[in-house]
């Protein structure tokens, strides 16, 4: 089993943009995931991105370089965070389903709309005060 | 019953629809066509928005969402064992990939080891798995491009695979076979005869394959040259898997981050040059053959011993975090797992490869033919149950 530790930076929402940039410049050229975790006792939207430095080539054990970790916390109340599609076009479709899942608008995303749920749905379903209107049904606990 | 759970934010107003976007600057000689999401070529329930000049795309919209089943909510409300035959049901068509993600993910958390034997039976599954799904690729991949023989050949062999599958697991395509702590149930007697049967039996008929297609003139035509996405291209767009190694990066988690006894096998991660629709092909044939490598290495070298690691009756991870890849058929595959200490996931995120490698083909259809969007779409090798969850 191999280590999986990540490094891993917090920032401030404000001075996010810059760092993102920042470590950009310093080879983490490829955002692999970027996602957020809602901590509703805390109040906030913690957004979660994961960078990685890529090197083309055909020697595989060269490949990868640095992987960072980086997490900011927004406000639930009315949680924006800029976009980093500037800077890696792939977070498009990442930031997309943040803002339909949890709320959080990203300013500067070239074209920011839901993704996941269906045109008319309203709410941010992966929020934990989302309301679930499926029928509910007796639950046997899982014991032995 | 909409206002219960209006929980929109005033921030920036409305957001648009896909409608609004797509109708905003269509030209004099442009149409809008809307391919999908019921549609033989898209690979599930996808719908490709094309807005075309006479044939050539203008723009292609991939909108997504079709199948989207809240499996991350899901996952809050059940406990860490119950989600595994959920993972079955994400990336359908490599569900033991899947599964391997997850568990790895949740050992990595609590710090479990799995035995070895456990460790080698996995890794079979898993290139056995890889196999399986690029066969279904190839024959999708060859049906959407009117040679429909192949589709037969590979579900032919596929089909062996499968009966392997349901041999040690009981089931065909959704097998809840890995557990945390390692794998259900042990091999059961003649499944390692049968296997290396199998390795013979494929290596022969991928060169069937080879001689086929690879070098048919028409098979060239459509695919050399069509969605060319350079190194850079890949790289900023989140491309992982055949869909990145095809533009000439190589960056296979295996090798990369080695997981399992992955770093004890040998095997070869193949890299194209061009990055067009050809060499994504090339790489996931090549793959197979590699993977049969790995397979014969595992058979040869399977110990002896338990396969499930002592764990607790109730998982309950340590409160803490694990963001863990493996390599999926289809690419990097990442599980995004937060533990509050509790039987439940606190948060459960899935990284699906598809999700990101999609977004390539806005940018690689533009300027070609509605027939080039479809061997594009194709080579991408989608999967929509795991880019919706």
């Amino acid at each position: 089993m191999t280590s999986t530790t990540w490094e891993e930076i917090k920032v401030e929402p404000g001075k996010y943009l810059e760092t993102m940039r920042a470590l950009h410049k310093e080879g983490l050229n490829q955002l692999s995931d970027l996602t957020a975790v809602d901590w509703k006792d805390r109040g906030v939207i913690e957004v979660v991105a994961h960078l990685v430095a890529l090197r083309p080539g055909e020697d595989p054990r060269q490949a990868l370089g640095r992987r960072v970790r980086v997490k900011t916390e927004v406000e639930r109340d009315r949680p924006s965070l800029d976009s980093v599609t500037p800077i890696w076009p792939g977070a498009d479709w990442y930031e997309r389903e943040v803002w339909d899942l949890f709320g959080v608008d990203f300013p500067g995303h070239p074209d920011l709309r839901r993704i996941m749920t269906p045109e008319g749905f309203a709410g941010h379903p992966l929020r934990k005060d989302f309301v679930d209107r499926r029928p509910k049904r007796e639950r046997v606990p899982h014991t032995r | 019953m909409a206002e219960l759970n209006d929980l929109r934010l005033a921030t920036g107003g409305e957001k648009p629809e896909l409608r609004d976007v797509v109708t905003k600057d269509v030209g004099e000689e442009e149409i809008l066509v809307s391919m999908g999401p019921q549609h033989p070529a898209t690979h599930g329930v996808l719908r490709v928005v094309l807005k075309l000049s006479g044939e050539t795309i203008v723009d292609a919209y991939p909108d997504i969402g079709y199948l989207h089943r809240g499996v991350e909510k899901i996952a809050e409300g059940w406990t860490y064992p119950q989600f595994v035959p959920m993972t079955d049901r994400l990336d359908y068509v490599a569900a033991m990939s899947n599964e391997l993600a997850y568990v790895l993910a949740v050992e990595r958390l609590m710090n479990i080891e799995v035995p070895p034997r456990a460790a080698y039976i996995r890794v079979i599954m898993a290139e056995l798995q890889r196999i399986a799904s690029h066969l279904v690729w190839l024959g999708a991949f060859g049906t959407d491009m009117g040679a429909v023989t192949l589709f037969l050949y590979c579900f032919r062999e596929r089909e062996k695979i499968i009966e392997l599958f349901e041999m040690a697991s009981g089931a065909r395509l959704t097998y809840s076979y890995m557990r945390i702590g390692g794998v259900r149930n042990d091999l059961p007697d003649g499944f390692v005869e049968k296997a290396r049967d199998f390795v013979k039996l494929m290596r022969q008929r991928l060169k069937e394959y080879d001689d086929l297609f690879t070098g048919n003139r028409i098979f060239e035509a459509r695919t050399k040259g069509i969605g060319p996405l350079t190194a850079e291209q890949a790289i900023a767009l989140s491309a992982t898997g055949p869909t990145l190694r095809g533009s000439g990066v190589a960056y296979d988690v295996r090798r990369a981050e080695p997981y399992l006894i992955y770093d004890q096998l040998d095997f070869e991660v193949p890299v194209g040059k061009n990055g067009d629709t050809y060499d994504r092909y090339l790489c996931r044939m090549k793959e197979m053959r590699e993977s049969l490598k790995i397979i014969e290495q595992c058979l040869d070298a399977l110990p002896g011993g338990e396969v499930m690691a002592k764990v607790p009756k109730v998982i309950k991870p340590p409160a803490g975090e694990v963001y863990s890849l493996t390599e999926a058929p289809r690419g990097a595959l990442g599980v995004y797992l937060v533990s509050d200490g509790s039987a439940n996931p606190y948060r459960l995120h899935w990284r699906a490869p598809t999700f990101a490698n999609l977004q390539i083909v806005r940018e690689t259809t533009r300027g070609f033919k509605i027939a080039d969007a479809v061997a594009v779409i194709g080579s991408v090798d989608i999967v929509l149950g795991e880019v919706d969850r």
